[in-house]
C-alpha cells in the first residue's frame, strides 16, 4: 500500500466541477481550495458538482452514483467520499448530497436532512458559494463528530443488504403464496359452477315484435344540482424538507447514504 | 283404451323416428306419415277396449297380455314386459287433449352420446359416476306444458339522473341533473312456456328453453309411439301466478332498457296489469335421467328439440381439494419465478 501517493493523488485532484456556470472562477478555486485543505484534515474527499440536468430527485441520485462510478474519488484505501450535486435547470432545480466509504455514517440520512434544511433558504436567494461553502464546514464537522450509536444502528439497518433482502424475499414469497392460492381458488371455482346449464331466454325471445309496444315515452327535465369537493394536492414542493432516505448502491456496486431537496 | 301401432307390411310395432319425423317399422323400415294420418282410419291404429274394472282402468299390452303398470297421469309409456309402444287413448281425451307438440328431433343414441359428453365435460366428476352403466336409464319424455299469451299494459313514472363531475380550478364538481320519466307499455308476450309436470324440476325446465315453436305440429297420438308421456298435473290457472312474476320482470327490463341513457333510474309509480290472453296445453321433448349419487338427487336434462343440455353432474369434493392445493402450489412458483426474472 502506498498510503503517501493516494493522498497526494487524492487531494490535489479537481473537487469542484461547475458545468452549470453557477460559480465565478475565483470562488471555483476557492472551493477547490476549501474541499482540499478541509478534505485532508478529515481524511475525506468533498466533491462539488453544478450542472443541468433534466429531472427530479432520482435523475439526481443516478447522476450522482454514475459520477461515483466513473471517476476515481474516495480518500486512501476506505474511498471516503462525499458528493453534492446542485441541478439548475429552470424546471428541477434542486440538489443532492451522498456519502460514500466506510465512513459513509459521518453523513448519514439525518445529517443530511440536517445539511439540505440549512442550505436550502441560502439557495433560494441564490448564494451559490455561500451554501456551498456551508456544505464544505458541515461535512468537515460531521467527519470529526463520531455519530450516535442510534445513528449507526440506524445506518446500519439501512445499508445492512443481506438482511434486507431476506425479508424481502419472505414478503415476495408470501405475496406468491397469497396470488398463487386466490387465482387458482378463482380458476377451480370457475371450473366447478361451469358444470351446469344456465338460463339463455330473455323477454325478448317472448315478446310480440310486430305491435308498438312502447306507447308514450316523455322525459321531462326537472332541475340540476352541483356539488363541489376540493382537490387533495399531490405535489407538494418540498422547501427546505430533505429526505434522508435516498441511499442505495450505484450501478458500480459502491453503497452510499444519500438525500436530497429542491429550492 | 290402449292404442298400438301396428305395421301395415309385416304386423310388427311402430315407434316415431326422429330423423323422417314419422312412424316406422323396427322391423321392416316402413314409414307411416303423421300428418296425413286420419284418426278414424283405423287401418294400422289397433284400438283395444279394456274392461272397465269399476274405477280403476285396467290396461292390458295386446303384445303380450301383461298388465301395464302405470302412472296416473302417464299417457304413453313401454310395456315392462315386452317393450311394445303403448299409449293410453282415453287418457288424451276432453281437456286432457294436448293441442299440439314438438316432436323428439334427438334420437336415443344422440342423447346418449350427449349425456357421456357431459359427463367427460366437468373435470371433477367422480370416476365412479362415469363407470356406472346409467347411460341405459336415459327417458325420452313428452313433457306437458301450458303456453301462455300474456299482455302488459299500464304507466310507468320514474326519476333518472345523468350525473357528469368535471374539474374547475381546486375543485372537482359534480352536477346532477332530474329528469321525470314517463312510460306507457302494452307489451304482448306471445307462447311463454311454463312446466305443468309434478315430477319436472321447474328451474331445470326454464333451462330447456328456448324450443323453437315453428316446429309445433297438431297434436296426433302417434307421436308418442315409444316414448313417455304425461298429462298434466297443474292447470293453467295454477300456474298463472309463476308465469304472471316472470313476464313482469321481462316488462320491467322492457322499461329499463327505454332509460340506459341515465346513470340512475328510480321507479315512484307504477301501474302495470298483466291479463292472460291464451293458454295452450302443449308436450314438448325432453331427454330426461335422475339418479342418485352418494345420497343426493342430480337430474340430467337435454331439450329433445335443440339438444340443450341442463344440470350438474356430481363433483368429487377429494377430486376438488387436491386439484386446490396442487394449483394453489403451482401457480405460487410460477409467481415467485416471474418475480425472480424481473
Amino acid at each position: 500500500m502506498c498510503i503517501p501517493y493516494d493522498i497526494v493523488f487524492a487531494s490535489d485532484k479537481q473537487k469542484v466541477y461547475d458545468k452549470a456556470d453557477i460559480l465565478t472562477t475565483e470562488e471555483e478555486n476557492m472551493l477547490n481550495d476549501l474541499c482540499n485543505e478541509s478534505g485532508k484534515e478529515v481524511k475525506t474527499d468533498i466533491v462539488i458538482c453544478t450542472d443541468n440536468i433534466n429531472g427530479g430527485a432520482n435523475k439526481r441520485k443516478k447522476y450522482l452514483e454514475d459520477f461515483h462510478d466513473n471517476n476515481n474519488f474516495g480518500y486512501g484505501s476506505k474511498e471516503d467520499v462525499t458528493y453534492i450535486l446542485i441541478n439548475m435547470n429552470s424546471k428541477n432545480r434542486g440538489f443532492e448530497i451522498q456519502a460514500y466509504g466506510e465512513r459513509q455514517e459521518h453523513v448519514n440520512g439525518d445529517r443530511i436532512n440536517n445539511i439540505v434544511s440549512k442550505m436550502t433558504p441560502i439557495l433560494k436567494e441564490g448564494k451559490y458559494y455561500d451554501a456551498l461553502q456551508l456544505f464544505v464546514d458541515m461535512v468537515y464537522n460531521y467527519m470529526l463528530d463520531e455519530p450516535s450509536e442510534q445513528e449507526i444502528k440506524e445506518a446500519f439497518a439501512n445499508s445492512d443488504k443481506s438482511e434486507y433482502e431476506e425479508d424481502n424475499n419472505v414478503m415476495k414469497m408470501i405475496i406468491s403464496l397469497a396470488i398463487g392460492f386466490i387465482l387458482s381458488g378463482i380458476i377451480v371455482g370457475i371450473l366447478v359452477s361451469n358444470s351446469s346449464g344456465a338460463i339463455t331466454v330473455s323477454g325478448a325471445d317472448y315478446i310480440d315484435k310486430s305491435k308498438r309496444s312502447l306507447l308514450r315515452r316523455n322525459d321531462i327535465y326537472i332541475r340540476t344540482t352541483v356539488t363541489k369537493v376540493k382537490k387533495q394536492s399531490s405535489n407538494n414542493t418540498g422547501i427546505g424538507g430533505g429526505s434522508g432516505s435516498g441511499g442505495g448502491v450505484s450501478s458500480g456496486g459502491s453503497s452510499h447514504t444519500g438525500g436530497g431537496g429542491s429550492f | 283404451m290402449v292404442i298400438q301401432y301396428k305395421c301395415q307390411n309385416c304386423g310388427a310395432d311402430m315407434g316415431f323416428d326422429t330423423k323422417s319425423g314419422k312412424l316406422k317399422c323396427q322391423s321392416c323400415g316402413h314409414e307411416e306419415s303423421i300428418e296425413q294420418y286420419n284418426q278414424n282410419n283405423i287401418k294400422d291404429e289397433t284400438i283395444y277396449e279394456d274392461l272397465k274394472n269399476n274405477e280403476v282402468n285396467q290396461y292390458k299390452c295386446q303384445n303380450c297380455g301383461a298388465s301395464i303398470i302405470t302412472e296416473k297421469n302417464t299417457t304413453a309409456t313401454n310395456c315392462s314386459f315386452c317393450g311394445a309402444a303403448v299409449i293410453l287413448g282415453d287418457r288424451l281425451q276432453g281437456t286432457y287433449s294436448p293441442i299440439e307438440v314438438i316432436p323428439f328431433k334427438i334420437s336415443k343414441d344422440e342423447a346418449q352420446a350427449a349425456f357421456k359428453k357431459w359427463c367427460n365435460k366437468s373435470f371433477f366428476t367422480p370416476k365412479k359416476f362415469k363407470s356406472a352403466n346409467r347411460i341405459k336409464s336415459i327417458t325420452g319424455i313428452y313433457v306437458p306444458f301450458w303456453l301462455f299469451n300474456l299482455n302488459v299494459s299500464g304507466d310507468i313514472l320514474a326519476q333518472g339522473t345523468k350525473v357528469r363531475t368535471y374539474d374547475k380550478g381546486d375543485y372537482i364538481y359534480t352536477e346532477t341533473k332530474y329528469y321525470d320519466l314517463y312510460r306507457t307499455i302494452d307489451l304482448d308476450y306471445i307462447k311463454v312456456p311454463a312446466d305443468a309436470s309434478e315430477k319436472m324440476d321447474d328451474k331445470v325446465m326454464d333451462k330447456l328453453e328456448p324450443f323453437d315453436y315453428g316446429e309445433l305440429k297438431k297434436f296426433k297420438p302417434p307421436y308418442l309411439a315409444n316414448y313417455i308421456a304425461e298429462s298434466y298435473n297443474y292447470t293453467d290457472k295454477q300456474l298463472l301466478s309463476r308465469v304472471k312474476q316472470r313476464v313482469s320482470k321481462y316488462a320491467d327490463n322492457f322499461i329499463l332498457n327505454t332509460t340506459i341513457e341515465y346513470s340512475s333510474v328510480n321507479f315512484k309509480y307504477k301501474n302495470l296489469k298483466t291479463i292472460q290472453k291464451k293458454a295452450e296445453y302443449v308436450l314438448l321433448p325432453v331427454w330426461a335421467m335422475t339418479y342418485d349419487y352418494e345420497h343426493s338427487e342430480y337430474m340430467f336434462a337435454m331439450n329433445g328439440q335443440t339438444g340443450k343440455v341442463v344440470g350438474k353432474p356430481p363433483i368429487s369434493k377429494s377430486k376438488v381439494a387436491i386439484t386446490y392445493i396442487v394449483l394453489s402450489l403451482v401457480l405460487t412458483l410460477i409467481c415467485r419465478l416471474i418475480w425472480q426474472i424481473f
